[in-house]
């Protein structure tokens, strides 16, 4: 039967090596390029006093391919999802040709089970080398970026997770289905609802945020960093007035900022104003004196701010947590399709 | 023909009017959000004494995963229509074995190819303008505030242009479906296909619908910035405040076209760390001097100075296609994927007529 469903995947899995190695042509090629500019501009900034400029350089040159490189890792998982997994079965039942195979020797769940294991290792392996290939070509970048957090989906392990789930969710969509193109959207939609559901709402509670109260505030131009381990992703981030109510929060979903008026005297929202505080008449202050008129204020307010933040340390931690919660959803979904083709089908 | 196209059609129609309704009722709950956090921006913004361009309002960084997504459905809409709506046209009729009960009807093969491709062409650009006059009005405060509108992220997912891909990508589709007769590959070849148009237009063709103006500027107003790199001290041209302008490139250069030597920055910028005698060494590192981008106090006075005496044989050479020709490149880029359209559905029309069976 393993000799079967890989001889009836062969063209899929030409196609797929194909792609593969055409990106491992692109890597190869601005790989070294990367690496070079990176040891050109931003290893020795430290020596011209001028990081920030340095990096933003980088940024520029290889933005766009950067970003391009994560839409393909994106998009990887959903394609596998459309075109391996959703006509794995439709397109047997749509030609018939499941009569035949399901009057061999074999059984329908090892017939099932055979397609389901090639295939979703591939899917697995596919997945896994694209964002292999990815996470290595932007190491430079990703360490001059600082926030290991903003391209987490499109590096490491995760990729894999997702290209398991949407191959299943394809393959189990085409068995109720019945047709091919209908599981095809269903896979499509399927997939991206799920990674949106699990960024937005599930990946920030895997593990239970760590909660920091300090009395820097950081609002207004100019206003110091937040006292957190380089690379953390901060959730969320609440200013609280004396009595511990919210004035402002952001991050999250919702959530509004706080308007600061420099007039006679300097008004932060709702949180209150500091009257004494006196800009010079007839002139504009620059950026530098608003934001040390509004750490001030801050403070003859007894504002403090609440930040709620995953460490830098776990972004391996939630990688695998990640990559373990698709691979669950997959042998659901999977088990699902088998029961289906067992019982209900035909 | 037409009243059993639509009739083919109807299921996919169906589809595709819940999604629009559905983005319809998200975009009109959240746009008005968008429009406050402007407003309060740009009033902020007054009060404390900066006007226009130098404003940068904080609706950029409002509701920032739903501008992601608002622009990711109007970008891959256009794909999607050909690879669902395009690729199964006549390549699932090929592969069910339908098309032998319609061509032995009393309709001939061309008016079957015209209804079909006519009907679902009318829709697919139809559903693209409706998503696309949704998604330019929700998101009209973004773009007034950015003012760089022939940005790639707004010139090609805002406005008229998406009509012209999914019209593209539809013909495209269905041209594919006709000659691979299988649906599959015909959708893969499809999205291939679709996804390489567009990018050879925006980052090829799209430069050259017009020859771009060209301006000299004074050195003082454009700013320049210097990079030290192993090969000695070179300058390179800054973006002049053109609003919503396509700034092409900007290089700096004298009367005669030529840039600053290695020898003429020495020259001009003598107590400039990295570049003249003074100062650490020649190391890698960058240097911006604008009005835009705040240098570190110490190296204030050095620049303007070095600024001033370059600026006194050197320009500010900008090539930059200007805002008001924003609604002619629309124009000629819509054109230009809906001729390329015709064209592949003549093809397609034509392969069916003289080339099957």
């Amino acid at each position: 039967m393993l000799a079967v469903a890989l001889r009836q995947c062969r063209l899929r899995l030409a196609v797929a090596g194909a792609g593969l190695a055409a990106l491992a042509v692109v890597v190869a090629v601005a790989g070294p390029q990367v690496a070079h500019a990176y040891d050109d501009t931003v290893a020795n900034c430290a020596a011209s006093h001028d990081c920030a400029l340095a990096a933003a350089a980088l940024r520029t040159r290889y933005g766009l391919l950067s970003g391009w490189l994560d839409v393909v890792v994106a998009a990887v998982p959903v394609l596998l999802g459309m075109f391996w997994g959703a006509p794995l079965v439709a397109r047997e039942l749509e030609t018939g040709t499941y009569r035949l195979a399901w009057t061999q020797g074999v059984t329908r769940s090892r017939w099932l089970l055979a397609k389901l294991g090639v295939l979703t290792l591939g899917a697995v392996a596919a997945a896994g080398v694209a964002s292999l290939l990815v996470t290595w070509w932007a190491g430079p970048l990703d360490r001059v970026a600082g926030t290991p957090f903003a391209s987490f989906a499109t590096r490491g392990v995760v990729p894999s997770g997702y290209a398991a789930f949407a191959f299943v969710l394809g393959v189990a969509a085409g068995v109720v289905l019945r047709r091919t193109l209908p599981a095809m959207a269903v896979a499509l939609v399927g997939t991206v609802a799920a990674r949106v559901v699990v960024t937005v709402w599930v990946r920030p509670h895997l593990f239970p945020a760590r909660v920091l109260a300090t009395s820097a505030v950081s609002v207004g131009p100019l206003s110091p960093g937040l006292p957190l381990p380089a690379g953390s992703w901060v959730l969320s981030q609440s200013l609280l007035d004396r009595a511990g109510h919210v004035v402002a929060s952001q991050g999250g979903l919702g959530g509004g900022g706080l308007t600061i008026d420099i007039g006679p005297g300097v008004r932060l929202g709702s949180a209150g104003s500091c009257p004494n505080l006196r800009v010079t008449p007839g002139s504009i202050p620059g950026p530098q004196a608003i934001g040390a008129l509004v750490q001030r204020c801050a403070a003859q307010l007894h504002l403090h701010e609440l930040v709620t933040y995953q460490p830098a340390g776990r972004y391996w931690p939630l990688q695998w947590a990640e990559l373990g919660l698709f691979l669950a959803a997959a042998v659901v979904v999977g088990a699902a399709a088998w029961w289906w083709v067992r019982r209900r089908l035909v | 023909m037409i009243p059993v196209a639509w009739r083919q059609f109807r299921s996919q129609a169906a589809v595709a009017t819940a999604a629009l309704v559905a983005v319809a009722v998200a975009l009109a709950v959240t746009g008005p959000h968008l429009v406050d956090v402007y407003r309060a921006g740009l009033a902020a913004c007054r009060a404390q004494g900066t006007t226009g361009s130098n404003c940068s309002n904080p609706v950029a960084g409002a509701d920032r995963g739903l501008q992601v997504a608002v622009l990711a459905v109007v970008l891959v809409a256009p794909a999607l229509v050909g690879m669902f709506w395009g690729a199964p046209l006549v390549a699932r009729e090929l592969e069910s074995g339908t098309y032998r009960l319609a061509w032995t009807q009393s309709v001939t093969r061309r008016r079957w190819m015209l209804g079909k491709l006519g009907v679902v062409a009318l829709g697919a650009m139809a559903g693209a303008g409706l998503l696309s006059l949704m998604a330019t009005w929700w998101s009209s405060p973004v773009v007034t505030a950015a003012q760089n509108r022939f940005s790639p992220g707004q010139f090609g997912l805002l406005d008229l242009v998406p009509v012209g891909y999914a019209a593209f990508a539809f013909s495209l589709g269905a041209a594919t479906g006709v000659l691979f007769r299988r649906t599959l590959p015909a959708m893969a070849v499809t999205l291939a296909g679709f996804v390489a148009a567009r990018l050879a237009v925006t980052y090829w063709l799209r430069p050259h619908f017009m020859a771009p103006v060209r301006e000299v500027l004074p050195l003082q107003d454009a700013g320049i910035g210097l990079v030290v790199g192993p090969g000695g001290p070179t300058v390179v041209g800054q973006a002049p405040p053109l609003p919503n302008a396509w700034v092409v490139s900007t290089t700096v250069q004298d009367a005669a076209g030529r840039a600053p030597t290695a020898a003429d920055l020495r020259h001009a910028c003598p107590d400039l760390p990295g570049i003249g005698t003074a100062g650490p060494p020649a190391g890698p590192g960058v240097g911006h001097v604008s009005a835009a981008v705040p240098v570190p106090g110490g190296l204030k006075a050095p620049l303007q100075q070095c600024v001033a005496t370059l600026g006194a044989r050197f320009h500010d050479v900008a090539l930059y296609q200007p805002a008001d020709r924003y609604w002619p490149f629309q124009w000629f880029e819509t054109l230009t994927f809906v001729a390329a359209a015709v064209l592949l559905a003549g093809a397609a029309v034509w392969w069916v007529r003289h080339r099957m069976r």
